[in-house]
This record gives structure tokens, C-alpha cells and sequence, in this order.
């Protein structure tokens, strides 16, 4: 039968597909055609997430939003969308490899680690009705993709990074396919230039919609407080790129801590901490 | 090389006419609150006191933290004001030098950088051109003009301002674009400030509370000297019977006169004279009932005489016995106040739902006891040859409404705004600049390129070698 399951398992197996690809093609063989059927596996493994979202919202009646399987969904959308683009754009597909293993990670955490209850479609609770939790939660999770791709980017500076200073031979070449160190840092602070200015959007339009809502647009919540956080913290990676020329493993450590404050953000408050955005 | 500029602009002190000591302090402060340093670091110490924040919970009543941390550690916590962190006075003061190093940071900036953006110098030296991130030394056998203007229309169609001056036997080209994206940082900090500023009109002029009104009641709100008045509310369910929305129709009223009315719900509020009321809960009343059944049993032989449903303050009369009841009180929270000697509901929770009613027979008022709907058998009315029990009762809905007013809301979103407009400048408009100097040579030009572009270096690498491939393809036309 055809429906939002079905896509989702028609998604993990393509994901699952396109980081074989990459990884053959990022370390084993230097064989093009791999390169490109990780693409290529990518692009139909979004189209299936696409249509797994929209049969989602389908049989719910509300958009795809409300609890974490659904989110997990999105962010996946949204960070191998943004990787295309990038892999368009700049031509480096060993990126590929990276991105698509955290995209793996987080579909195998849908398909596999996700208590069932998260499966079932849950009707919208009142508070949640409003054309704001699309908005919101969309430029929240462009935001998250664009630090997602941050993070693999900025481990791939690390490895990179230490490879070149011990000059072992058989590691380096096993890296030959990996951009500059110049580049890498510079695609890093791309993807953060993406994620920066929608993860605010997503904090304004949130604080907007509270407003509207319940008549305050900031009440010091932990999901509110650590995205705060998290803007803290990429604000600091900015200042101090932009007015200390910080460049390298220093702005690579920072972007890693980011995404460890993402994943927090995301993970941890909704499981360890209390508050209003328990349900995702 | 220009960010350095503007670096050292920011950061110079102010020129001392005399060496006072209140010059001295002038130019440390300046020179403290105009770094980014200092903001880094304050981000630092915020983050970490949200941190803390996050898992200390907040402004709960000291018995949750005594029992989660323990007695010594809650003295520890509320001493260093962990239990409301984000109103502690270091949080403000750290908020307050976030604000101060913005302001100084903006104002020793902006002027530097305006004279960047506006600068329209166009010769440059041919070893200053050489000297860019990027540049390239070319030479041609095409005439000087024939040169410019395929440089020109090149750059132009690259979407270039293109400036032009001749000198002698040379003419320098200008080429520049994006510069406004130079300010996209500083309308980003603009904005914050803006955003800390509407913060502090609400937290001065604004007010927040909440409001229970039963429906046909009406409460008077003198904050904007007008009545509120519930005319009707209703819940909606989905078919499994979660809750789906709940709804308030309320009328404004005006010295007794109707002026507006809404049906509220959630996430969609009502605005009067820039007071706000939000649909945030709802419950039943905890000091009256509509109305209530109850059961009549025979305390001989235990079997039910009869049931009776009776409204609020009606004698009614009891079917095929001579009793009436008449229902006189109710508290949802039975509390007895041993000091006050009065009765009344403790909560607004319907934990221990009481009735006082009036059993009458044959017309005479015979007792008014208290009845208890969870332990029916906890005081026996001795009265009559009956035992009454609660069978039910409906008491009428209340709607809870939250009331605020925040004059600063709106600066805030402009704030915002700003912000969301800075960071989008700042980070895809990118100043671009290219000098060109060409150079005649009698029969064939020499060329000098550079260029730079404060940010995407991967791009404006590719750019400026199609531009140099482009130059060297004009020789060949
Ligand atoms: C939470 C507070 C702040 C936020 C969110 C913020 C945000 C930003 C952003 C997004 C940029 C652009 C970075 C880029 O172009 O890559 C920036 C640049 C900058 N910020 Fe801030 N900022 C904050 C506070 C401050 C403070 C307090 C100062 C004062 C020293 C400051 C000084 C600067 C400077 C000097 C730049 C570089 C400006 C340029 O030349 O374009 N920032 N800031």
C-alpha cells in the first residue's frame, strides 16, 4: 500500500544508497560514475522525502510538523536540499560523503530509534493551528541544514587538517579528494551564512507567533533560551572570523561546538529539559 | 587590508587636546567598548548563564527546589538568583554592556566605513593594483580604446559600476558593486539594539496578567477603562475526542455601551485600545454550580426513594417523598478556615467538590448541611429518615483570558526586521571591486588587474579569472 510509510522506507533505502556512493567514491575508488550515482540517489531519495511529507500532511490534514518523526523528516529534506544546491554550485561531491552520512544517521533514527508513538498522526493541539507553525518551523529547519552542513564540512577540515600536518603518505592520498583547507573553511562559513539568517527567521517568526498566540514573545522557555543559545554561539564564530580573522581549525571547532548546540536544541530540550515545545 | 583600516579607525583613540585624566578615562572606555573583543566575551558569559537557566528550572515555589537539589544547594541557587537567572541584576548589566559596546562599536565604525563605501578613487598605482587578493598583468596588441571599451562593457554587463578617468597615456577603470552589503552588519546591530529597546518600553509600560470571567459575566478592566463581557463559551472536539479549539464570544462595553464584539479562540486574540486578550484556558467554576442531582435513599432499608435534579438556589421538590432541597453553596476545593470560621474553595481544582443545600420537610427548613460528591458518607445528615447523596452537578464555564498590553511589541518586530534585513545583506551582497590600468605601448597595451571582494572568495576567484580569460580573448576579435 501506498502511503507515507511506504515513502519513508522507499527514502531510507535511497539515502542509505547515496552515502554508499559517496563513501566508494570519496575513499576506495577513483571511479566518476560512483560520484554521480550518489547523486543521482540523492536526488530521488529527496523526491521521496518530498513525497513522504506530503503524504504525511495528507493523511494528517496538517502540516508535516507536529512531533519529531515528522521533524526528523524535514530536517532531512532540508539539509540534502541544501547540500544539492551546494554540490551544484561548487562541484565538490566528496562533501557528499560527509553530509550523507549524517543524513543516514538521522533517517536510520526515523526508521529504527524513534519510539513507535511518534509514528502515529497526532491531531494538531489548539495552540498549534495557525499558518505561523509553518513559517516557524520551515526557516527553523533550513536554518538547522545549513549548520548541518557546517558540521560535516568542518570535520572534514579537522581530518584534513591533521592529516596534512603529519604528511603520512597513505592517509593523505586517502583525503586526495578533499578541497583545499582555504575552500573547506570558506564553504564552512557559507553553509553558516545560510543557517544563521533563517535560524533567526525561525526565532522571530516563533517569537511573532507567541505574541500572537499567548501574548508574549519571549518567555525564557529552554527551546527559546537554547536557540538563543545557539545564536550566541554562531554569532561568536562570526565576530570572531570577521574581526580577528579567525580562519581554520579554531573556526572549525567553534562550528562543530555549534552543531553539538544544535542537536541540543533539537534532542535534548524536547527529551531532558521542560517546557512549552514539548511536542517537538 | 581595508577591514584593517576600518580597525584601526575604530580603535584609535580620540585625539587628546589636553592629556587630563578625564580624557585618559574617556579614551579607555572608548578603546574597551569599541572592541569586539569585549563582545565576545560577553557572549560567552550569557550563554553560559542561559545555560544554567535551562536546567535550574525557573520561578518555581522554593519546595520544588528543596526537594530537587536539596536544602543547602536551594540557599546556594537563590543567593546567586539561579531561580530567575534572566531578571538577575548580572544578567541585565551584561545585557546593558552588550548595548553600550553595539553603540560605541556603531559609532566609531560606520564613519571609516562609509568613506570605504563612498570612495571613488579611480587611478591606482600599477604595483598597488598588483598588490590585491587577486590581480593579473596582461598585455595586448588592440589600441587603448579599443581595450576600454570592451573592459567597460564587459564589467557593465557584470552588473558593475563602472568609473573612468584618463591620465598621460594610461586610463583607469573602477569597478565596483555590493558595497552596500558593507552595512549589513551594522543595520543587523541596529536592530538589536532596537530589539533590547522595545524589551524595555514593555517591561516599563506594558502589563501582563490573567483573567477567569464565567460566561454572561462581565469584568471591568481599568487599565483601559472599559468592560469585558463573556456572551458564550464552547469547546470543539476531534472525533476521538481531543480537544481541537475553544472559543470566547465577547462584547466590549463602553460606560454600558456595546462596541465591539469578537469570538476569540486560540491563536486569534482580541485587540482593544491596545489591550490584548489571548484564549489560553478554561475551567469550571469553583464557587457555584447551575445545578446538581441527587439521591435519596431510605436509611432503613437502603433503597433508592427517588433522584432529583435541582437548579441552583430553586426549592425543589422531591418526587413521591414530602422533602424539598434547595442548593445554597458550593466550593470545588472544600476548605473550612478554623480562624475565619468561613468556608470556601482552596483551589480552583475540583478536588473535593462540596454542596450545601437546604432540606426542607413538609415546608419546615430542617438543616443545611454540607454534602461531599467523594465521600458522601463523611457527615450524615441527621434530619430526615433520608440519606442524600451528590449525583452530579454542572457548574457554569470559566474562560481564562490572558490580558496584556506591550507598548514596545512593535519595536521590537521593527527591530527584527532590521535585523533579518542586516543579516542578508551582510551576508549575500558582497563588495566587489576591480582596478584596471591599462597602459599604451605604441602598438599593443599593457594591462593591470586587480581586485578583491570582502567575502566568497571562491566565487570572486572564479569571476575575476573569467574576466581575465574575457580580456584575453579581446586581442583575438
Ligand atoms: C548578540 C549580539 C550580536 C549579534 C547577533 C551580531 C551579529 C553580527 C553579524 C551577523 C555580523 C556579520 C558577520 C559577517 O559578516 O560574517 C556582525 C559583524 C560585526 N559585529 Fe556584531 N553582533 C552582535 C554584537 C556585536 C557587538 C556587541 C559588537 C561590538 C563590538 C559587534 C561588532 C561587530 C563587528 C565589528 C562586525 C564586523 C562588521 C563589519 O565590518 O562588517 N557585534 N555582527
Amino acid at each position: 500500500m501506498i502511503n507515507s510509510f511506504f515513502w519513508v522506507d522507499v527514502t531510507f533505502w535511497l539515502y542509505l544508497a547515496s552515502f554508499a556512493f559517496y563513501m566508494l567514491y570519496g575513499f576506495f575508488y577513483k571511479n566518476e560514475t560512483l560520484g554521480q550515482l550518489g547523486t543521482v540517489t540523492a536526488v530521488l531519495g529527496f523526491i521521496t522525502n518530498t513525497l513522504a511529507l506530503g503524504y504525511r500532511a495528507y493523511e494528517s490534514g496538517h502540516a508535516p510538523f507536529a512531533n519529531l518523526y515528522e521533524s526528523m523528516l524535514l530536517f532531512t529534506w532540508a539539509t540534502v536540499l541544501g547540500y544539492l544546491f551546494m554540490e551544484f554550485r561548487y562541484k565538490f561531491r566528496i562533501i557528499g560523503a560527509f553530509v550523507m552520512s549524517l543524513i543516514f544517521l538521522s533517517i536510520l533514527t526515523i526508521v529504527w530509534l524513534l519510539p513507535y508513538r511518534y509514528q502515529a498522526i497526532d491531531p494538531l493541539n489548539p495552540a498549534l493551528q495557525s499558518i505561523w507553525l509553518e513559517i516557524h518551523v520551515i526557516t527553523t529547519f533550513i536554518g538547522y541544514a545549513g549548520f548541518a552542513i557546517s558540521f560535516g564540512i568542518s570535520i572534514m577540515y579537522l581530518l584534513k587538517n591533521g592529516v596534512e600536518k603529519k604528511t603520512v603518505g597513505g592517509l593523505k592520498d586517502f583525503m586526495a579528494r578533499f578541497p583545499d583547507l582555504g575552500i573547506l573553511d570558506d564553504l564552512n562559513y557559507k553553509s553558516i551564512a545560510w543557517g544563521f539568517p533563517f535560524l533567526t527567521i525561525g526565532i522571530i517568526t516563533g517569537a511573532y507567533w507567541a505574541n500572537y498566540a499567548w501574548g508574549t514573545y519571549w518567555s525564557w522557555d529552554p527551546k527559546e533560551t537554547w536557540a538563543a543559545i545557539v545564536c550566541l554561539i554562531y554569532a561568536g564564530y562570526l565576530h570572531a572570523r570577521v574581526t580577528h580573522g579567525w580562519r581554520g581549525v579554531r573556526t572549525a571547532v567553534f562550528a562543530i561546538i555549534g552543531f553539538l548546540a544544535i542537536v541540543f536544541l533539537y534532542w535534548g530540550v524536547s527529551f531532558i529539559l521542560p517546557g512549552l515545545h514539548a511536542y517537538a | 587590508m581595508d577591514e584593517k583600516k576600518i580597525e584601526e579607525a575604530a580603535a584609535a583613540a580620540p585625539k587628546a587636546k589636553e592629556t587630563g585624566l578625564w580624557d585618559t578615562i574617556e579614551g579607555k572606555f572608548i578603546e574597551t567598548f569599541s572592541s569586539p573583543k569585549l563582545a565576545i566575551f560577553i557572549f560567552i558569559i550569557l550563554a553560559i548563564l542561559s545555560i544554567v537557566g535551562t536546567f535550574i528550572e525557573q520561578n518555581r515555589e522554593p519546595a520544588i527546589y528543596i526537594s530537587q537539589h536539596g536544602e543547602k544547594w536551594y540557599r546556594i541557587i537563590s543567593v546567586l538568583g539561579f531561580t530567575d537567572i534572566y531578571h538577575a541584576w548580572y544578567f541585565t548589566l551584561m545585557i546593558i554592556l552588550l548595548s553600550i559596546n553595539l553603540s560605541v562599536c556603531f559609532s566609531r565604525r560606520l564613519p571609516p566605513k562609509w568613506r570605504l563605501i563612498k570612495d571613488k578613487t579611480v587611478i591606482m598605482a600599477e604595483d598597488a593594483i598588483l598588490r590585491q587578493k587577486n590581480s593579473a598583468r596582461l598585455n595586448h596588441n588592440v589600441s587603448i580604446q579599443q581595450m576600454r571599451d570592451a573592459i567597460s562593457g564587459l564589467l557593465k554587463k557584470k552588473r558593475y559600476n563602472v568609473l573612468i578617468e584618463e591620465k598621460g597615456s594610461g586610463i583607469s577603470i573602477f569597478a565596483r558593486k555590493g558595497a552596500i552589503g558593507r552595512i549589513g552588519s551594522d543595520i543587523t546591530h541596529v536592530g538589536l539594539l532596537a530589539i533590547f529597546l522595545g524589551a524595555i518600553i514593555g517591561s516599563f509600560f506594558g502589563f501582563k496578567g490573567f483573567a477567569t470571567i464565567l460566561e454572561g459575566e462581565t469584568k471591568h478592566f481599568p487599565q483601559g477603562g472599559f468592560d469585558l463581557r463573556v456572551d458564550k463559551f464552547w469547546i470543539e472536539y476531534y472525533d476521538d475526542y481531543k480537544i481541537k479549539d475553544f472559543f470566547s464570544a465577547l462584547t466590549v462595553l463602553e460606560n454600558g455601551k456595546e462596541v465591539m464584539k469578537k469570538t476569540i479562540e486560540v491563536n486569534d486574540p482580541l485587540k482593544y485600545k491596545g489591550i490584548w486578550f489571548y484564549q489560553s484556558s478554561y475551567g469550571q467554576a469553583w464557587d457555584r454550580v447551575e445545578k446538581a442531582r441527587f439521591f435519596l435513599t431510605d436509611k432503613k432499608t437502603k433503597g433508592l426513594v427517588a433522584e432529583v435534579i435541582a437548579d441552583f438556589g430553586v426549592e425543589t421538590p422531591v418526587p413521591k417523598t414530602d422533602i424539598k432541597v434547595k442548593v445554597i453553596g458550593f466550593a470545588a476545593d472544600f476548605y473550612y478556615d478554623t480562624e475565619s470560621k468561613r468556608i470556601f474553595s482552596k483551589s480552583m481544582e475540583h478536588n473535593n467538590p462540596a454542596i450545601q443545600v437546604e432540606i426542607y420537610e413538609k415546608g419546615v427548613l430542617k438543616s443545611s448541611p454540607w454534602l461531599f460528591a467523594k465521600y458522601p458518607e463523611a457527615f450524615i445528615d441527621k434530619s430526615t429518615k433520608y440519606f442524600i447523596e451528590i449525583g452530579g452537578y454542572k457548574a457554569p464555564q470559566w474562560t481564562g483570558l490572558s490580558v496584556a498590553r506591550d507598548p514596545g511589541v512593535n519595536v521590537v518586530w521593527v527591530g527584527s526586521t532590521l535585523l533579518t534585513v542586516g543579516l542578508f545583506l551582510s551576508f549575500f551582497i558582497i563588495h566587489k571591486r576591480i582596478w584596471i590600468k591599462i597602459v599604451d605601448k605604441k602598438d599593443k597595451v599593457d594591462i593591470y588587474v586587480g581586485g578583491n571582494a570582502n567575502k566568497d572568495k571562491i566565487n570572486f576567484d572564479k569571476e575575476f579569472s573569467s574576466l581575465v580569460d574575457d580580456l584575453n580573448r579581446v586581442s583575438k576579435m
